[in-house]
């Protein structure tokens, strides 16, 4: 499967689609959203900590400082009840979204 | 310097938790790049190079902490840290602007803080008692108008009981001036008061011990000095304490004296206690006492006044009010000047005054944010390119003048502590020639906070419109030649022109009051007493006796001695009922000798002046003046005829006198009533005990002769204290004195501020329009023409101003005209209307002329090569 970059807007939906499976550290939340596209969304890693720093500033994930499976001290992120109402909005207006692409590219029919 | 600053932002960065927030990213990045590293080591990289490869594929890490930070909470730290950093480059790089703008707030704060330095300790600061809300005082009048708000002793304590059940911790207050030998003699000002004083005023001792608060009667003969008693009557003597003053010539022992600072309960602060019944003078001396108190929980000030009203009138004629006719009243004292009501309009008037130069101030500070906005606009622009948002600019702009606003408080409060000494000094040194002392005026914390907020306030509010245009500019509009505009098309140069116009608007009101209050001040120096104050000398005397007077007419430098119940200029003379031909008027009336008119100068109109025999025994014939004949008898000789006069003592009761001599009119009170409305002269002497107060005229107005005086009364075993009439005229105008000093100081700086804004108008106008003189000069203009051009420009605007101030400064004159009624105040002086608008209009001219030579001067090749 070929690559395909992010679109803006889209990281933090992904975010907390793979904290949302249980916490995860910063490498992990990156290795999850890989596993769960089947390698085919490349994030810019660096790019992933400023994201989740803003969501758990916003309250949508919360962190606790753990150690890693490979007994180095890391960050935990988990999913909020406020992140996953947030995480079901997005959804909801993703599906929207791709519901209104087809349309317009004529992949869907309306009824 | 720098190391030191280096310090301080490592402390603080360590109490605020931001080290650990920065170590926490750093941990957390260098986790992910370790955990990558361990992939690509396991994919068969060596460590160097796995690592050197998760680094590249992690990306510019000081980037995602740049952005890291601008999530967290310290962002406002770092953006404020920014803001601040360059808002100091950009005020260092604009000195002048920035010593312009910090010497305005700065000025207008210093005077602002004085002015409630002043206000807070007379008007506005609480007693310093318990339960200062509820300190009321007494004061009763009847039908016939008359008035009491002091007592004798007896009557006082009867009302000050200690079961009076509408008011507690009631105490009497008798106000003497007497003289206390040293090497020198002085006048002192002395509070006589009951016991029970000490059981409300808490007084902090420096040394010894307040007075015996025991109710004893005789008390002790014994004093208690203020601070400034123990400096100015014992040349601040350490062993004060004990050794005898000696006082009206008593001896008086010095029990203690109060720290510095601490005073009684009024702005007057006495040299020296005494208590009340004490055996020896000046107690002795003192008749009537104030009453004051504080009100019973729960009791009202009506309530207080009908128990009152009730007591006073069981007391009966002892009061000097008609009992049946009584009413008492019983009003709040909270604050430290007595009659507070009366005197809270001029509060106000000054805070209005004030206030007016702070507007002044502020119009100036938002024209000067205004031509610094302009010149900033291309920095602003660039920022807003570069992402910054519309809110990020504004607080940017208003860093700056809040850092201006911080130096200003800070400048100010410097200023403000060398003017309120200065200022006391000026003001009080006028009083304390009298033998009274102020009590001492401070800026205090909350005057201090209350300007940094209103520094704060003000600094930024004048940044806010200027910050708000510039910011409203957006990147790719062409800007025109004079800059930003408003959302009505006011250009920036109009709304300064407007400001301009504002100020000297607000100006002219201003200066117009200080032009009245100087004028009417040097008018109360002319004022005609009708007669010739040269020589005119009041001895105050103790004991007054005959053999004094008689031993100084002997002296070949006096001309003529006489004596007087109430001296001239000392104070209104007092108002008596009197009944003549049916009708009843309250007059002013006086005790006099037989040498009184040919002493003071007084001419005989009709009739003739006192014999010897009358005065002495106070004969039942009355001389009175010009005006007190034409209101009695309009028309009519008025010798021959009856007057019946109240007794003082005595309510109800009149006694008759035949009219034997008509004077000329004179000023006898206060010299803003001008020439005595009425005036009925009694005989008495000092051997009748009807008259107290000698009056000297001397050959000439020579120290020498003073102190001479003194020394002929100390060969009579007199103690006496002269003081010249021209001095106790000088005394009534102090509050003039002091009003046209405030007014003409805030005329002065409201004229320089206007001045200020309009040179920097005329100067952002020149830059501004060097192209078009440019233009003007190469077509054939002459500079003259471009000279009078702007100069005509900056007349034009003052003119403007002049013609919005005018019905500004006339509504305020009618006001202060319906308020005040004082012979010398003129509210709608011509001569102050007539020359504050041309003083406006010249400083206008001199304030631009720099700038409009400059602006002739133009080279119009250069100006026309300017884009």
């Amino acid at each position: 499967m070929s690559t395909a970059q992010i679109l803006p807007g889209t990281l933090e939906l992904l975010i907390l689609r793979a904290v949302s499976f249980g916490s995860l550290h910063g490498y992990g939340v990156l290795r999850r959203i890989e596993l769960l596209s089947s390698g085919a969304i490349l994030i810019e890693e660096g790019a992933l900590y400023p994201a989740l720093w803003r969501l758990e500033r916003q309250g949508l994930v919360s962190a606790v400082w753990g150690t890693s499976e490979n007994n180095r001290k890391a960050k935990f992120y988990s999913i909020t009840p406020k992140g996953k109402a947030r995480l079901g909005e997005q959804v909801a207006a993703w599906d929207r979204l791709v519901d209104a692409m087809d349309l317009v590219l004529g992949k869907k029919v309306t009824a | 310097m720098s190391a030191a600053f280096a310090r301080l932002a490592a402390w603080l960065r360590r109490v605020t938790g931001r080290e650990r927030f920065e170590d926490a990213m750093s941990e957390e990045i260098q986790h992910h790049i370790e955990l990558q590293a361990d992939d690509l080591e396991a994919g068969g990289l060596s460590r160097s190079e796995a690592l050197r490869q998760a680094r590249l594929k992690f990306g510019a890490t000081e980037k995602y902490r740049q952005e890291g930070r601008e999530v967290s909470v310290y962002r406002v730290f770092d953006d404020l840290h920014a803001d601040l950093r360059d808002a100091y480059r950009g005020l260092k790089r604009d000195r002048s602007f920035t010593v312009v703008a910090v010497s305005v707030i700065a000025s207008v704060l210093a005077a602002n803080m004085v002015l409630f330095a002043f206000l807070d300790i007379f008007f506005f600061k609480p007693l310093p008692i318990e339960g200062a809300l509820r300190h009321v005082e007494l004061s009763a009048r009847d039908a016939e108008g008359r008035w009491a708000s002091a007592w004798p002793l007896n009557e006082a304590l009867a009302l000050i009981a200690a079961d009076n059940p509408v008011i507690e911790k009631g105490y009497g207050v008798a106000i003497r001036r007497s003289i206390v030998a040293g090497p020198e003699l002085k006048r002192a000002y002395v509070e006589v008061v009951t016991p029970s004083f000490f059981d409300l005023v808490k007084l902090e001792m420096a040394m010894g011990r307040p007075l015996s608060n025991a109710a004893n009667v005789p008390a002790e003969p014994a004093i208690m000095l203020s601070h400034t008693g123990w400096e100015r009557l014992t040349g601040s003597d350490p062993d004060v304490i004990g050794k005898p003053l000696l006082v009206d010539g008593v001896s008086l022992t010095v029990v203690g004296v109060l720290a510095e600072g601490t005073g009684g309960l009024d702005p007057v602060t006495p040299e020296f206690w005494v208590l009340a019944g004490a055996a020896d003078a000046p107690a002795r001396g003192a008749t009537n006492y104030t009453i004051s108190g504080l009100l019973r929980e729960g009791v009202s000030e009506e309530q207080a006044a009908s128990a009152f009203t009730s007591i006073l009138r069981a007391m009966g004629p002892r009061t000097g009010l008609a009992p049946d006719t009584l009413q008492a009243r019983v009003e709040k004292r909270t604050t430290l000047l007595r009659e507070s009501r009366d005197v809270e309009p001029l509060a106000y008037a000054l805070i209005f005054l004030f206030g007016l130069v702070t507007a002044i101030a502020a119009a100036n500070l938002t024209s000067m944010h205004l031509a610094r906005a302009m010149a900033r606009r291309h920095d602003i622009s660039i920022r807003a390119a570069l992402g910054a948002s519309r809110g990020r600019l504004i607080r940017h702009l208003l860093t700056e003048g809040l850092v201006v606003s911080i130096v200003a408080g800070f400048l100010a409060w410097g200023l403000s502590l060398l003017s309120v000494a200065a200022v006391q000094g000026v003001v009080f040194s006028l009083v304390t020639d009298a033998g009274m002392s102020m009590l001492p005026v401070a800026v205090d914390a909350r005057i201090v906070t209350a300007a940094f907020l209103l520094a704060i306030v003000v600094g930024v509010g004048c940044s806010l419109l200027p910050a708000l245009q510039t910011t409203q500019m957006k990147t790719t509009i062409v800007l025109k030649r004079d800059g930003l505009f408003l959302s009505g098309a006011m250009s920036v140069g109009r709304l300064r022109s407007v400001l301009v116009v504002l100020q000297v608007a607000l100006s002219l009101p201003l200066l117009v009051s200080a032009g009245v209050l100087v004028r009417s001040a040097n008018k109360a120096t002319q004022v005609n007493t009708g007669y010739d104050l040269d020589g005119l000398v009041a001895l105050r005397a103790e004991p007054p006796s005959t053999a004094l007077i008689d031993r100084l007419r002997q002296r070949p430098d006096v001309r003529g001695a006489a004596a007087v119940a109430q001296t001239p200029l000392a104070g209104d003379m007092a108002r008596v009922s009197v009944r003549s031909d049916g009708h009843e008027a309250a007059l002013n009336t006086n005790i006099v000798d037989e040498h009184f008119f040919d002493t003071i100068g007084i001419s005989v109109r009709q009739g003739r002046g006192f014999y010897p025999h009358e005065t002495t025994a106070q004969a039942p014939v009355a001389v009175i003046s010009e005006a007190t004949a034409r209101r009695l008898w309009p028309g009519a000789t008025p010798l021959g005829r009856s007057l019946q006069i109240e007794e003082g003592d005595t309510p109800g009761i009149y006694r008759q006198y035949e009219v034997v001599g008509v004077v000329a009119d004179v000023m006898s009170g206060f010299f803003f009533r001008g020439l005595d409305a009425s005036a009925i002269y009694r005989p008495g002497s000092l051997a009748s005990g009807a008259a107290s107060q000698i009056l000297l005229r001397l050959d000439a107005e020579d120290p020498a002769s003073a102190s001479s005086l003194k020394s002929a009364c100390a060969e009579s075993g007199v103690l006496c204290d002269p003081v010249t009439f021209r001095k106790l005229l000088a005394m009534q105008r102090v509050p003039f004195s002091v009003a046209s000093l405030i007014a003409t100081s805030l005329g002065i700086l409201a004229l320089g501020l206007a001045c200020l804004g309009l040179h920097g108008l005329v100067r952002f106008a020149a830059l501004q329009r060097s192209r078009e003189f440019g233009v003007r000069l190469a077509l054939g203009a002459t500079r003259g023409q471009i000279l009078f051009k702007v100069l005509g420009e900056s007349v034009g605007r003052v003119g403007r101003g002049i013609l919005v101030g005018l019905p500004l400064s006339l509504g305020l004159s009618a006001l202060v005209a319906s308020r005040i009624r004082i012979k010398v105040f003129e509210s709608f002086d011509p001569v102050s209307y007539s020359a504050v608008p041309l003083l406006l209009l010249a400083a206008a001219i001199i304030a631009s002329l720099w700038p409009a030579l400059r602006a002739a001067a133009t080279d119009p090749i250069r100006a026309l090569r300017e884009e």
